[in-house]
């Protein structure tokens, strides 16, 4: 298993682009916290004076979805693009234990995805506090315990998006198409499913959206109503491993 | 030592390999033959489990694929040499299936050496061409140092220097005595590096023999005979009998094909009559005309358009109908 996660590793890291999105996914949260810290009103009563830190939490959580993103677009590559070349092949070939590259793949693409996630939210909210300081805004990680968790649950959700991209990678193995359908599903499809829930009066079961539901659970204090935190990811880590269950049930039928 | 047994895969209602048995022997060099679309590469495909089949096993040396922990060490496979992420290097492609299969990065360099990529290797692949992805391939086969070697048309694309290296390693590496299964549309080059041959059409087996006795077995066989006593020498073997066909060339008057007996009987029969001879030899059809042969009524692909006539200086026979253009 651990040659087949070293095997893994290097044919993650010896492709740029992958470079590329970890660091367009770091940057990412990084820049907009440090230009909303420096010339918007972060901080300002805008919780009801609970504080700087709430505010700046959110704002790292809100704008880490594009690195959640990024990273599940890399997850997701990193199946259908050896399906796109053949290299498939070459990797069963060398391994023939399906299930064991399948998870090597997940193991090693949640841990990339944890630690690049774990840097991006940590430095951007760093930067946020450097900066609110200095505008006399008092700013404290340890404010309420529920700022950890959400910044926690970013890693979370991040990890479970990236294995929502490998099952789905799984499942359609075409490259644009997963693609397509990692990002739409969450920013799109399940914007839609609300909609018709919400007006053929069925809201409540809007909080059953896996993806809708997760990211509630980015809210520093998430709504009372949904799943909560924990309720939430395990609700979406759930869906997207049943989705990896589903494409190496078919993985397993199917030619390499 | 390669051993398969009732192979058969469907690809829908199409049989594309149907109940396939043969075994290769350690020690040769295998040509693995067919038409398109007779079978070769998904049946090399199955055998490694690549593809899923209906029914039959293959095992390397009693195990099967599927079943090593370390498959690499056991078998080394090219099978399209284009299976490559453009974007990464040819030694990190290697790396990662050294990798895989615990095989330490110093054999990577090994192998790039054998082929003859070391200064290309840390280049990508999108500037590789084919003959040099194939060279990688082949160097991935070898990573592992392995007892047996599966190569899917390994000669595509590499240069005259290229093919005849491959055709003299694989031949070294038989001779070392592993089990090297090689498919080749290039018959030139099968003949000269196959010691046996699997023949397949349609999904089946077709022959399973040495390269000679296929060649003994299917291609034509004549001898070449140069007298300026042409038409007694007719008048002679025909009245000996044995001989089916004795053709003469009108641009060469005094030479002829003689079908039906030995290059050893001719020159008998023009010794023992103090016929002079200028030629006498054995001529054999090419394993490629063997091929068509054996495979004409296995040929899942036929070209539409006839080519251009061309005037073949070595005309099919006509067993049993005794022409005697040469000895009139």
């Amino acid at each position: 298993m651990i040659a087949t996660m070293n095997a893994e590793w290097i044919k993650f890291r010896s492709i740029f682009a992958n470079w590329v999105l970890v660091a367009i996914g770091v940057a990412f949260p990084i820049v907009v916290v440090v230009l909303v810290g420096s010339l918007g009103d972060i901080g300002i009563d805008s919780f009801g004076g609970v504080g700087a830190g709430r505010d700046l939490t959110e704002l790292v959580t809100g704008t880490s979805i594009v690195t959640v993103f990024l990273l599940g677009s890399a997850a997701t590559i990193s199946l259908t693009a050896e399906f796109a070349h053949g290299t498939i092949r070459t990797t069963y070939a060398a391994t023939p234990n399906r299930f064991r590259v399948l998870l090597a793949k997940l193991s090693v693409n949640s841990i990339i995805i944890a630690v690049t996630t774990a840097v991006a939210v940590t430095v951007a909210w760093l930067a946020g506090a450097i900066i609110l300081s200095g505008r006399d805004r008092s700013v404290s990680f340890t404010e309420v315990p529920e700022i950890r968790s959400a910044m926690l649950g970013v890693v979370v959700l991040a990890i479970i998006v990236g294995w929502f991209g490998v099952g789905v990678g799984l499942v359609i193995r075409n490259q644009p198409a997963a693609l397509v359908t990692v990002v739409l599903w969450p920013l799109l499809i399940e914007g839609l499913l609300a909609l018709a829930l919400t007006l053929s009066g069925a809201e409540d079961a809007t909080k059953w959206l896996p993806y809708g539901a997760s990211i509630n659970a980015l809210q520093v204090f998430p709504p009372e109503d949904s799943l909560g935190r924990p309720g939430a990811f395990i609700y979406f880590g759930g869906v997207s491993l049943a989705i990896v269950a589903f494409g190496w049930f078919l993985d397993n039928r199917r030619d390499a | 030592m390669i051993r398969v047994e009732n192979l058969t895969k469907r690809f829908g209602t199409a049989i594309a390999v149907d109940d396939l048995s043969f075994d290769v022997a350690p020690g040769k060099v295998t040509g693995f033959l067919g038409p398109n679309g007779a079978g070769k590469s998904t049946t090399m495909r199955c055998m490694v489990g690549l593809d899923r089949f209906e029914h039959g096993t293959t095992t390397f040396a009693g195990q099967p694929y599927t079943a090593m922990k370390a498959p690499l060490h056991e078998v080394g496979l090219l099978l399209d040499a284009g299976f490559v992420h453009p974007a990464r290097s040819g030694r990190n492609h290697l790396r990662w299936m050294a990798a895989t299969n615990r095989i330490a990065s110093s054999r990577v360099d090994e192998v790039l050496d054998l082929v003859g990529m070391t200064d290309a290797a840390d280049k990508k692949l999108r500037s590789y061409s084919l003959g040099m992805k194939q060279r990688l391939g082949l160097a991935g086969a070898l990573l592992g140092d392995p007892a047996t070697v599966i190569l899917d048309e390994p000669g595509n694309g590499l240069d005259p220097e290229g093919i005849r290296w491959i055709r003299d390693f694989l031949k070294y590496l038989a001779g070392e005595g592993r089990t090297v299964l090689v498919s080749s549309h290039l018959m030139a080059e099968m003949a000269l590096m196959a010691d046996d041959l699997l023949v397949i059409g349609r999904g089946r087996l077709i022959e399973q023999s040495t390269v000679d006795d296929f060649v003994a077995h299917h291609a034509a066989s004549w001898v070449q005979v140069q007298s300026p006593q042409l038409v007694e020498l007719a008048k002679l073997l025909v009245a000996r009998g044995g001989v089916t066909t004795f053709s003469g060339d009108p641009a060469r008057p005094d030479a002829a094909e003689v079908h039906g007996v030995e290059a050893s009987v001719v020159g008998e029969v023009a010794a023992a009559n103090q016929i002079v001879l200028h030629e006498l030899s054995m001529c054999t059809q090419s394993l490629e005309d063997a091929f068509l042969q054996a495979t004409a009524g296995a040929q899942e692909y036929h070209s539409g358009a006839t080519a251009p006539a061309v005037a073949s200086p070595l005309p099919p026979p006509s067993p049993g109908a005794a022409t005697e253009r040469g000895a009139s």
